[in-house]
């Protein structure tokens, strides 16, 4: 079974206001020094590790597109060399529409990656966000990367955002779907603790649509997108056939992930564990340290193995976000049919010979489905019955 | 031992005035306990009176003390200061000579004092006063030992002034003891009579049984007759607790000790039985401890139906060691199977019930706490309800009677307003009100227990910036124009929330309460209105709305882990939940009653 790298660059130009992501400002030599290392690590990774395919990689931040290509280079090629990674590897980078520039993205399609998600976030309301592009920039990446050749591209966007009604909407939509990229995302605007934007929030300076309102632009994104064409494959996720995300979709199926860099969360087996959040923690702790066998390194932050129960919530935490829903069979009989019977009477799950998934009014929901689903567990005591 | 150099005493006090910490520095300076292996309030075995400082077990211990070159067997019987456990403490005052009054210096005689002091009088026990916390710059012995004398009418002037914090005036306590407390006075070759003053079970032997010894003496292998039961028994082993429990030869006239005699339920040993021999009974047994009354009654669940086995397992256990709590079986639509428990009040019933979760890992859910009604219908027949649920329908109900208590509360003349205020909103009636010094008040009120038993005593303090105390007697029953109060959801009636209320206050209190159960149940799937009904009449009505919409737009990685670790605390803390319905109910809920705020 082959598994995905996921490399964490935490660093940014500049913080925008809604963001609750582990992430710095960039400084060039701790940039330098982290990603340096990032490579080294996956040189010395332990045998264990090295044998596996990987199957996809992905770039995520943070802002991979701010520090030098030839740094995501030195990885991939550390991953070529060191790593099985699959001929047919799905390999993805996220960037700032700011930072694409015609050498930029030339030298990271000859790195290898070949799939790029832009965040653009909004057309018409990047300012407020802390975004540092204007519109204009946005369709510009677009087409700079379009002429380097890529033709596996994700473009962001959030809706919910502050006085956003379906009109507003609709001009995000058209300004997007005019740049036909092969993959969407499309994220309700989150107002995270502590982000400047929740205190703006919180003082009255700006609205966000209400429940009601917030439905309303939901089920028009899911009609727009489904009527150009996209398909929808996870709540905050759409892609034309063929396009969808496969290192995502491999996490969510529940594959194995490692994740190198700051911050990064691994799922290998039954570990789980984070890798040291600060930069230069990262650097004074993992530099020079041998990781001497499978599971967790001597560096990581937290550490843990996750228990039976545990495993079962990530499967229905992750299942439930697919539109096609999971496989209960995953679960072996440990979910409580009377709930899903209650659920699916609420019109909020579908079930078929060999899924479970959310339906269309469960979506909105589907945390609070999710809680009912987890209390619906039964845990290993009560499983020797 | 000759019985002219024992001395049995216990230590009583109102809460907070430093009995425990007394007893402690008693066990340094007899070399009960080396200084390494003291830890504070030593003779609170249970974590749980450790943890909320205080004592609910009576414990005795026996300690050697020289005087005057003469060695002298002491032994302490500590009592719980709490005014629900005044049972445990008269049960222990019985096997005593005299009590250590101790009295704080800064804060003089308090509710608990008074109660205390009388039943310690009661016993003919007699009395010696101690000022404590003379360490503390606010401490007034001199105007307090006057307040000792004026109030309680015992001589005070020459009382140890002590710190027992600082470990000061200790010996001139024991000084105190000696000379002061009578040494027992029983018939050492007489026929064997020894008093139950307390009993637990022990999973390894059996029921323990903790005795004072009157006339005679006992010992292993000896047959002895419990002389309420009848039931005879072979002693296994008698011993001392020193304070780890040491086993003696045998225990003599005067001694205190505790008697294994492989009795299996402690339902055999109750506390106040006396014990004689089986061949040479004793022709005057002690006349025994009338029986403590539960005053306070609530439901008790299991929250998973599967864990009532235990739960019934863990209440036997529990009802071992504490004769004065009740637990019949009951059921209940809401919540299935459990029991209604009485317990001696509110603090018992708390203590209880963590006892419950902690010793025996069990989830529970507790019913709002209640007294118990004498309804008289119409057709004449009188019923004792102690639980909301099972009152008859109103227009069966001629009337419905409620316990009353005597309460004294003891405050400086400032805040009697304050107190007035506060037994009044409580349906209080003043009975009197005497100064027993120039600025400190005792006002006596009649209130029924109803109004008391949740919230009366938090808001008492905190309406009096802590200088009240108070102390309670029942005062029999009467007549009161009382309603039940339904709680629906989702228009279904939920029998474990009724509440029963005065009529006047039936709209406020229902508001109250639900609108308190709003902030404990969360947002589902469907709106849920929750309802406070009387009879057929909705008197209130709030609405908890569902979510239109709770979905997280980001999980990746890391997001998964995060979640995932939230999922696994939900999950643990769901086991509190109570599905009643199609409603997801939490423990809490089940008790907004007592976090209502009666006043406003």
């Amino acid at each position: 079974m082959g598994f995905s790298l996921y490399v964490h660059v935490p660093f940014c130009e500049r913080i925008c206001t809604y963001c609750d992501f582990p992430r710095v400002l960039h400084d060039p030599r701790t940039a330098d020094a982290t990603l340096s290392l990032i490579a080294r690590v996956v040189r010395a990774l332990p045998d264990g590790m090295r044998e596996r395919p990987v199957a996809t990689v992905f770039f995520g931040g943070g802002t991979p597109s701010c520090v030098p290509a030839a740094a995501i280079a030195a990885i991939l090629d550390a991953v070529r060399q060191s790593l099985r990674l699959s001929p047919d590897a799905e390999i993805s980078l996220e960037a700032n529409p700011e930072d694409v520039t015609l050498d930029w993205i030339r030298a990271i399609r000859d790195a290898g990656v070949n799939r790029i998600s832009c965040g653009v976030q909004s057309f018409t309301c990047a300012g407020p966000l802390g975004r540092r592009h204007t519109p204009q920039r946005a369709v510009e990446a677009v087409a700079t990367l379009r002429a380097a050749g890529v033709d596996n591209l994700n473009l962001d966007l959030m809706f919910a955002l502050p006085g956003q009604g379906p009109a507003e909407l609709d001009r995000d939509l058209d300004a997007l779907l005019a740049l036909s990229p092969e993959h969407v995302s499309c994220y309700g605007l989150t107002l995270a603790p502590g982000t400047p934007l929740a205190r703006d929030h919180a003082a009255g300076r700006f609205a966000t649509p209400d429940d009601d309102a917030w439905n309303a632009l939901y089920a028009r994104l899911q009609d727009r997108l489904a009527a150009a064409g996209y398909g929808h494959y996870e709540i905050s996720n759409w892609a034309r056939p063929g396009y969808e995300c496969r290192h995502n979709l491999r996490i969510w199926e529940g594959a194995d992930y490692l994740g190198l860099g700051p911050a990064a969360v691994t799922r290998w087996k039954r570990w789980r564990w984070t890798e040291p959040v600060d930069p230069e923690e990262y650097v004074r702790r993992a530099s020079g340290c041998a990781w001497p066998g499978e599971g967790p390194p001597p560096w990581a932050g937290q550490a843990e193995v996750v228990t039976a129960t545990g495993a079962d919530i990530e499967t229905l935490l992750t299942g439930t976000r697919l539109l096609r829903g999971f496989d209960p069979a995953r679960l072996a009989g440990r979910l409580e049919e009377a709930c899903i019977c209650d659920l699916r009477a609420k019109g909020l799950l579908w079930q078929t010979d060999g899924r479970i998934g959310l339906t269309r009014a469960g979506l909105p929901v589907a945390d609070s489905v999710l809680d009912c689903l987890v209390a619906a567990l039964r845990g290993p005591e009560e499983r020797l019955e | 031992m000759d019985q002219r150099f024992i001395r049995n005493f216990s230590i009583i006090a109102h809460i907070d005035h430093g009995k425990s910490t007394l007893a402690d520095r008693i066990l340094e300076l007899t070399g009960a306990l080396q200084q390494r292996e003291m830890r504070a309030q030593y003779l609170d075995r249970m974590d749980i009176e450790r943890e909320r400082g205080i004592t609910i077990k009576a414990q005795s211990v026996r300690l050697h003390h020289t005087y005057e070159g003469q060695e002298y067997q002491l032994n302490l019987i500590d009592t719980p200061g709490h005014v629900d456990f005044h049972y445990e403490v008269s049960k222990s005052l019985g096997a005593c000579e005299g009590a250590i009054l101790v009295v704080d210096a800064t804060q003089g005689v308090e509710a608990q004092t008074l109660a205390n002091v009388y039943m310690a009088l009661d016993q003919n026990l007699e009395i010696v006063p101690v000022l404590n916390k003379i360490d503390l710059p606010s401490s007034n012995p001199e105007d307090v030992a006057d307040e000792i004398e004026d109030i309680i009418g015992i001589e005070a002037q020459d009382a140890p002034r002590i710190s027992a914090k600082e470990g000061v005036g200790i010996a001139d306590v024991l000084e105190q003891v000696i000379l002061k407390v009578p040494p027992p006075s029983g018939e050492p070759d007489g026929p064997l009579r020894a008093l139950v003053f307390d009993s637990w079970y022990d999973t390894y032997v059996g029921t323990i049984a903790l005795v004072r010894v009157g006339d005679g003496s006992v010992g292993r292998g000896d047959r002895i007759r419990f002389v309420s039961t009848g039931r005879a028994f072979d002693v296994d082993k008698v011993g001392v607790f020193a304070p780890e429990p040491v086993e003696v030869a045998r225990l003599h006239a005067g001694e205190v000790g505790f008697v294994v005699a492989g009795v299996k339920t402690v339902h055999d040993v109750r506390v106040g039985d006396t014990i004689t021999g089986a061949d040479r009974p004793t022709e005057n047994p002690y006349p025994g401890f009338r029986e403590a009354k539960p005053m306070v009654f609530s439901g008790l669940y299991p929250t998973e139906n599967a864990d009532y086995d235990a739960l019934k397992d863990a209440l036997e256990k529990l009802r071992l060691n504490d004769s004065s709590f009740t637990a019949e079986p009951e059921t209940s639509l809401a919540l299935g199977y459990g029991f209604r428990c009485g317990y001696l009040g509110l603090l018992h019933m708390e203590v209880i019930q963590e006892r419950l979760e902690r010793e025996y890992d069990l989830d529970l859910i507790t019913t709002a706490p209640t007294v118990t009604y004498k309804v008289i219908q119409k057709d004449g027949a009188e019923l004792m309800i102690d639980n909301p649920a099972k009152m008859p329908s109103a227009n069966d109900i001629q009337e419905i009677h409620e316990p009353f208590i005597k309460v004294d509360i003891h405050v400086p003349e400032e805040y009697i307003g304050a107190v007035m205020k506060l037994a009044l909103d409580r349906r209080g009636e003043q009975v009197a009100m005497n100064y027993h010094s120039h600025s400190r008040v005792i006002i006596t009120y009649r209130l029924p227990l109803a109004e008391v038993i949740f919230d009366f005593y938090d808001k008492l303090k905190s309406n009096t910036k802590g200088y009240a105390s108070m102390d309670y007697e029942s005062d029999g029953m009467a007549a009161s124009d009382l309603v039940k109060v339904d709680i629906l959801l989702n228009g279904d009636p939920v029998d474990a929330l009724s509440i029963v209320v005065h009529r006047q206050r039936a709209y406020t209190r229902g508001l109250a309460l639900i609108q308190k159960m709003k902030e404990y149940i969360d947002r589902q799937q469907y709106d849920v209105a929750i309802q406070a009904a009387v009879g057929t009449r909705v008197v209130a009505r709030v609405n908890v709305k569902a979510f239109r919409k709770n979905v997280t737009a980001k999980c990746y990685g890391g997001d998964i882990s995060r979640k995932r670790k939230l999922l696994e605390k939900q999950k643990k803390g769901k086991k509190r939940m109570k599905m009643v319905g199609a409603v997801e109910i939490p423990q809490e809920a089940f008790l907004a009653v007592l976090k209502v705020d009666t006043d406003e």
